[in-house]
């Protein structure tokens, strides 16, 4: 498998909204669907327009917060039975998905996982079935998240994260076989550099500095200056030429993949 | 696309499921066959609507685990786990895939609307939906994959699809599959302000319908590599064939009424099966008995497989939401271990979509291959054909 177009965003400040979104559309999409939006344009400039059966996997760890608060604070002004419907529909977790598939016209197979710090590899290792299996001719991967200030304030508190509480969203396309791009392989392979999504778990943050063993570690939340669950994709370097560990933790639950160097056409 | 390989079907060796049936898989064999409707109206604080409209909420005692949610996956597990009679200490390469659509929204839209925003409530936290993939991972001392997906709907289909790519590519040798989602605030008034939701309870693939009815509940499947299962000695309650998975491109909520991608879904699950249309027997249906999904669901089954013999249990269940394809792969492995085909509740009297055979009552059949659709908002289109567990041998 290879990663063969990249683009990330990370900021509290919102993207603008590419062409291919319309008018209609923004005014009922949330501040994440807006993001997604946003890498998601970034790859296809690198490349032109998808194939239609592209398969899409989209990776949160909080969902459309956006889009859950104002339904629920409806509820909380107008009743149960009262609530506006149009935050609702865009309250799932796999709402970006479901707009990507929408305005992109594209039909291959499609999830949205919600594992935590493991989140970013997690998307990887569906994309890598999904091409094994010869279900799509590409996967997009877009694995982020977007708050708003209450759920930045709140997560702020509850979490133990030494790092500010930030937030971002990383696209990658990745295609099988061999050609441009970065190979991507499962699981630990030589490289002198390790990335890893840091750990707000001191039992999970002896287990990374462990496994970096002789390599040098670069914590994604440093480069990013914050923290989110699954904030390694979008630190990743991807226009470096040398090959990367990547590594994402939760709970003791480890996740690793092997960014291969960069081939040229 | 061309497929990479082969039909691979994989061993399903355990089974345990709790919804508004109750708690156990005799139990919802019971109500499958006697088309029970699990739906009533309560009196719960918590969830204001269920007064005006019945739902499916269960009643059976849960484990004591902080989300509702959670503790409804694990009771599924555990009897999963128990019928697959899998030592604790034998569970270090279990894999777990969860797929859940609320997660911990139960506890945190509850502590949101009652103490207000300013409130600092570790039910925000356990609110994440990878938290109920641990806590079934973590009390079912499962050490391998974890993975959660939350696809609205679709969740617990997602869930068993990278299962069993999971397991066919030889990740992991077995995976225990969990779909699970309790009762919300939000979902309820969700539908119920889109005008989807029937007052007097959902009567699926039936023309006089007049909308869903949601339910909660959790349904485990261990799916097993078919080796894995025979070197262990374990007895196979049935097969998983294969899996179709496609995205509407059409609408995030509405499911394009053409219908193209879920018949495209059809027939790839056909095909990574190796069956033809011909050889499915029966087809559990999603069936929602929302006007949009029975009129084109209803349309494409009679495409893909004629007239066939078709059944939609939301009426048993209420809709599930995230857990609904797990229940209803519990209720396929039925199908194929008794030999029956079990029908559609609320479907007594009232005139059958067209196209297809709605099932009326429980009769005696012979069942080899059945197919489970499930559709979801985001586009979402799913489709699990399972077999009889010979067809692992």
């Amino acid at each position: 498998m290879r990663l063969t177009r990249f683009c990330a965003f990370h900021g509290e400040s919102l993207p603008e909204w590419p062409a291919w979104v319309q008018g209609g559309q923004r005014r009922r999409l949330d501040v994440l669907n807006r993001v997604a939006c946003a890498v998601v344009e970034g790859v296809i400039g690198q490349g032109g327009a998808l194939d239609p059966d592209t398969a899409v996997v989209v990776a949160n760890s909080y969902g459309s917060v956006d889009s859950t608060l104002r339904f629920i604070n409806s509820i909380a002004s107008f009743g149960d039975a009262s609530a506006s419907p149009t935050p609702f529909t865009t309250s799932v977790h796999n709402s970006s998905a479901g707009v990507i598939g929408e305005v992109l016209k594209l039909h291959g197979p499609c999830t949205t996982l919600s594992q935590g710090g493991t989140g970013g590899l997690a998307a990887l290792r569906w994309a890598h079935l999904m091409l094994a299996a010869g279900r799509a001719p590409a996967v997009l991967a877009v694995i982020g998240d977007k708050h708003v200030p209450w759920s930045r304030d709140t997560v702020g508190r509850l979490s133990a994260s030494p790092w500010p509480i930030g937030d971002g969203a990383a696209a990658c396309l990745l295609e099988p076989g061999a050609g441009p791009g970065r190979e991507i392989r499962l699981g630990s392979h030589p490289a002198q550099v390790c990335y890893d999504g840091g750990a707000i778990l001191a039992e999970d943050e002896r287990l990374l500095a462990q496994l970096a063993t002789g390599q040098r570690r670069v914590r994604a939340p440093d480069a990013l200056g914050a923290w989110w669950p699954c904030c390694l994709m979008t630190a990743i370097p991807y226009d470096q030429p040398e090959p990367v560990q990547l590594r994402e933790v939760e709970h003791r639950h480890v996740l690793e993949m092997w960014l291969g160097p960069r081939a040229e056409r | 696309m061309a497929y990479a390989r082969g039909p691979k079907p994989l061993a399903i060796t355990g089974l345990g499921c709790v919804g508004a049936p109750g708690m156990g898989i005799e139990c919802q064999l019971q109500a499958l066959s006697s088309a029970a409707c699990g739906l009533s109206r309560r009196d719960d604080p918590r969830l204001p609507l269920s007064l005006k409209v019945p739902i499916g909420r269960v009643c059976a005692p849960l484990p004591h685990v902080p989300s509702r949610t959670a503790a409804l996956a694990v009771a599924a597990a555990r009897e999963a786990l128990r019928a697959a009679r899998v030592p604790a200490d034998r569970r270090g390469d279990m894999g777990v895939v969860v797929g859940t659509c609320t997660a911990g929204l139960p506890e945190s839209e509850h502590e949101y609307l009652t103490l207000g925003p300013d409130a600092t409530s570790l039910a925000y936290r356990r609110q994440q939906a990878h938290r109920t993939t641990q806590a079934v991972a973590r009390l079912g001392r499962c050490g391998g994959v974890q993975s959660t997906h939350s696809v609205a709907c679709a969740s617990a289909a997602a869930a068993i699809v990278e299962a069993m790519e999971l397991v066919r590519s030889g990740s992991c040798p077995w995976v225990l599959v969990v779909g699970a989602d309790a009762m919300t605030r939000v979902t309820m008034a969700g539908f119920t302000s889109l005008q989807l939701v029937d007052p007097d309870g959902c009567r699926p693939l039936i023309r006089e319908r007049q909308g869903m009815s949601l339910g909660e509940g959790a349904a485990a499947l261990l799916i097993e590599d078919p080796d894995h299962a025979r070197r262990r000695g374990a007895t196979v309650l049935a097969s998983v064939l294969g899996w179709g998975l496609r995205a509407d491109g059409y609408h995030v909520t509405s499911p394009d009424p053409a219908g193209t991608q879920l018949e495209r879904a059809l027939a790839d699950s056909l095909a990574d099966a190796g069956v033809a249309s011909g050889d499915v027997d029966y087809v559990n249906a999603h069936g929602t008995g929302t006007r949009d999904n029975d009129d084109c669901e209803s349309a494409v089954l009679a495409r893909t497989f004629g007239a066939i013999p078709t059944a939609s249990w939301k009426r048993t269940y209420g809709h599930t939401m995230g857990a609904c394809a797990a229940i209803e792969a519990v209720g396929c492995c039925l199908a194929l271990r008794e030999q029956a085909l079990f029908p559609s509740a609320g479907a007594e009297s009232g005139t059958g979509i067209d196209g297809i055979e709605v099932v009326r009552a429980r009769r005696a059949a012979k069942v080899d291959v059945v197919c489970s659709t499930t559709l979801a908002f985001g586009g979402v289109n799913a489709a699990i054909i399972f077999g009889k567990a010979e067809r692992c041998a």
